[in-house]
């Protein structure tokens, strides 16, 4: 079953003296659930264009996106937030921690707008489950980057989500912490999670199932893991 | 939303950079102590004014001397050429308030009211006036032994006693006789017995004021002081004696208690014919007499404290208004440093609104911070203000409210751009932000 479902996406940014750029131009993708997708390019080939779209983040675009066979293209943008919140896991580059605030809370910091019961339990538990038990009441600004990666992932998975999206998750790290993540993700995507990542590095691409190649907004060619 | 995570974070958001909150809600703890020492400290003069008023009598009226106009000139002249503290001419300012001012203050005009004045008062009748005595003081040289001091004395009719509330503690008052015959015989209140005799029997002694002989007759009970004059400081001879040793023939003052309160107004006015009729004046502006009921001070320090609110509350708004323009700068920076924050926020599924919700949250916190320390501090004000004027201080729950109101206001009007601001940032924008 198709998880995200895109067609025809076309997407064109305007600068200030109106010239338009078009940063996606007609793409095609299908998502399978429990897939593991590197999404690859050079840098403007649309990467992150198509990773803001495809994470909800973006909905002014031409064509059509279903998101669990469900159109998303017309849904507002609180909506959009409450789709987002539940049923995508943001991994970043830049890590985007809160800053003088600890492991715990970070982690817990999507259900500020989504509680349930247990919130701090299932905390407790992913911080365990990336490796940072012992650093739980630790403020970010005394983690390693490593760890802050891990901080990330843990709250990427907070409200059990569908889809992980990760852009360029180990483009800050050095290469066996890189490893140290990457098996991470191996991990989650071994336990059904869907894991789209969007990387510029083949040997991190090389991890996922199937490589999709971004040329000039468009798909240059795609193949998957033997 | 989780209230208590949002509270939580704007409080880490907060002491994130503690200098500059601290320096950004300097200008709320400022309005808001000067709100509350204001509201405190007028609704403590209030209290003391009213309750000293009240000690007195609603029915009392004063007739104090107003020196004419024309007369001005030669005062002046002649008090700048004799040193001598004799009379006090605190009346030279012309107008309505100088019978007011010498009312408030404790002293004394250049006095115009004659003996005829203060008979014909007393003789309205008692269904009119249940009491009325004259006035005329002067700063002298008491000496007992070998003690002296500068002391006011004062001459006045058996009736100041009731008028004035006060209680024999030993020996008796002067009487009517006393005054027939301009005896020199004194009544000393309280204080003024302790500075002479310290605890010794004062009954039968001789002073002396400006070395004329007067034997102490009595000694009234201490009375509660009132915030302009020390009643125990009183050193009361007859009005008769009084006369004649200050070498004066007027009275500065006639005191009239009114049979109630309902006629004081028309008491006021007879008073007022009676008097214009015997001074020959056609003319009420030409009055060389004031006419003020303890309603008319009241009334003068209800309107003072207005004015006063007025130009404090005028002054709180300033800073207020200062205050909030702060909060709204430092919000707007807030804003601009965190907008990755936001767009990570709404990546992880705020809405518009919960991110509204969270910077006025901030900027609430922040102005009742400031709201909180101001009320401290504007209580110590207050306090310390009050301590030296001798009144007690009163913080009513009210004011309390109100500056808790101001603050938590203050910190939704001038937090509403920066948080909606904020809350229309689109994430794609937010999360590029560098």
């Amino acid at each position: 079953m198709n998880i995200i479902d895109l067609k025809s996406i076309k997407k064109d940014y305007r600068n200030k003296k109106r010239i338009i750029t078009s940063a996606l131009r007609g793409l095609d993708l299908r998502i399978e659930e429990g897939e593991f997708v590197a999404i690859m390019g050079r840098s403007g080939s649309g990467k992150s264009t198509l990773m803001n779209i495809i994470g909800l983040l973006d909905s002014d675009f031409e064509g059509e996106y279903s998101f669990k066979s469900k159109n998303v293209k017309n849904l507002s943008g609180n909506k959009l937030s409450e789709l987002r919140g539940k049923e995508i896991g943001f991994v970043f580059q830049q890590f985007n921690l809160l800053k003088k605030t600890d492991v715990l809370h970070n982690v817990l910091l999507p259900t500020v707008y989504r509680s349930s019961r247990g919130d701090n339990k299932r905390a407790e538990s992913l911080i365990e489950k990336v490796g940072l038990k012992d650093k739980i009441h630790n403020k970010s600004n005394e983690l390693s980057v490593g760890q802050i990666q891990r901080v990330a992932i843990a709250r990427a998975l907070m409200m059990d989500p569908s889809v992980i999206l990760a852009d360029e998750p180990t483009g800050n790290l050095d290469t066996k912490t890189a490893v140290e993540v990457m098996d991470l993700m191996i991990g989650l995507n071994k336990e059904g999670k869907t894991l789209v990542i969007i990387t510029h590095e083949e040997d991190i691409a090389a991890y996922a199932n199937r490589i999709v190649q971004l040329k000039d907004g468009q798909i240059e060619k795609e193949g998957k893991k033997r | 939303m989780k209230i208590s995570a949002l509270i939580g974070q704007a409080f880490t958001a907060i002491f994130a950079n503690k200098v500059r909150s601290f320096l950004t809600v300097l200008g709320i703890v400022i309005g808001i102590g000067s709100v509350i020492a204001l509201i405190s400290l007028g609704d403590s003069v209030s209290n003391t004014i009213g309750e000293n008023f009240s000690s007195l009598g609603s029915a009392m009226i004063t007739v104090n001397s107003k020196p004419v106009k024309e007369d001005t000139d030669a005062i002046d002249e002649e008090t700048d050429q004799n040193e001598d503290p004799g009379i006090m001419m605190m009346g030279r300012d012309h107008g309505e308030e100088n019978g007011m001012r010498a009312m408030f203050m404790g002293v004394v005009s250049d006095p115009t009211l004659t003996e005829q004045d203060f008979n014909d008062i007393r003789n309205l009748g008692e269904d009119k006036v249940t009491a009325v005595s004259p006035e005329i003081s002067k700063t002298s040289d008491v000496a007992y032994n070998d003690l002296s001091k500068s002391l006011t004395v004062t001459g006045v009719d058996i009736a100041y006693f009731q008028i004035e509330g006060y209680e024999i503690a030993e020996g008796v008052l002067f009487s009517n006789e006393d005054i027939a015959g301009k005896s020199k015989v004194v009544v000393l209140a309280s204080q003024s017995y302790n500075d002479l005799f310290g605890s010794e029997n004062a009954i039968d002694e001789v002073i002396t004021i400006d070395e004329e002989e007067c034997r102490v007759i009595g000694v009234l009970s201490e009375k509660k002081e009132s915030q302009f004059i020390n009643p125990n400081e009183a050193i009361l001879l007859p009005y008769s004696s009084a006369l004649e040793s200050f070498d004066q023939e007027m009275f500065t003052t006639i005191s009239v208690e009114a049979a109630n309160e309902e006629i004081v107004s028309s008491v006021c006015s007879e008073i007022e014919t009676l008097l214009l009729a015997n001074h020959e004046i056609a003319d009420t502006g030409d009055a060389d007499f004031t006419i003020i009921s303890s309603q008319d001070i009241l009334d003068m320090q209800e309107s003072t404290m207005a004015i006063l609110t007025g130009v404090f509350a005028a002054i709180a708004g300033i800073s207020l208004v200062v205050g909030g323009i702060g909060i709204m700068n430092i919000m707007l920076v807030s804003v601009t440093e965190r907008t990755k924050e936001i767009g990570l926020r709404k990546a992880v599924g705020a809405k518009t609104y919960h991110i509204l919700i969270q910077f006025l949250t901030e900027s609430v916190i922040l102005t009742l911070v400031g709201g909180l320390v101001g009320i401290g501090i504007g209580y110590l004000i207050s306090l310390i203000a009050a301590r030296m004027i001798s009144i007690t201080t009163v913080l009513s729950i009210d004011a309390v409210v109100l500056a808790v109101s101001i603050s938590g206001a203050v910190g939704i009007v001038f937090g509403l751009y920066p948080a909606w601001k904020a809350a229309r940032l689109d994430p794609v924008d937010a999360l590029r932000y560098e």
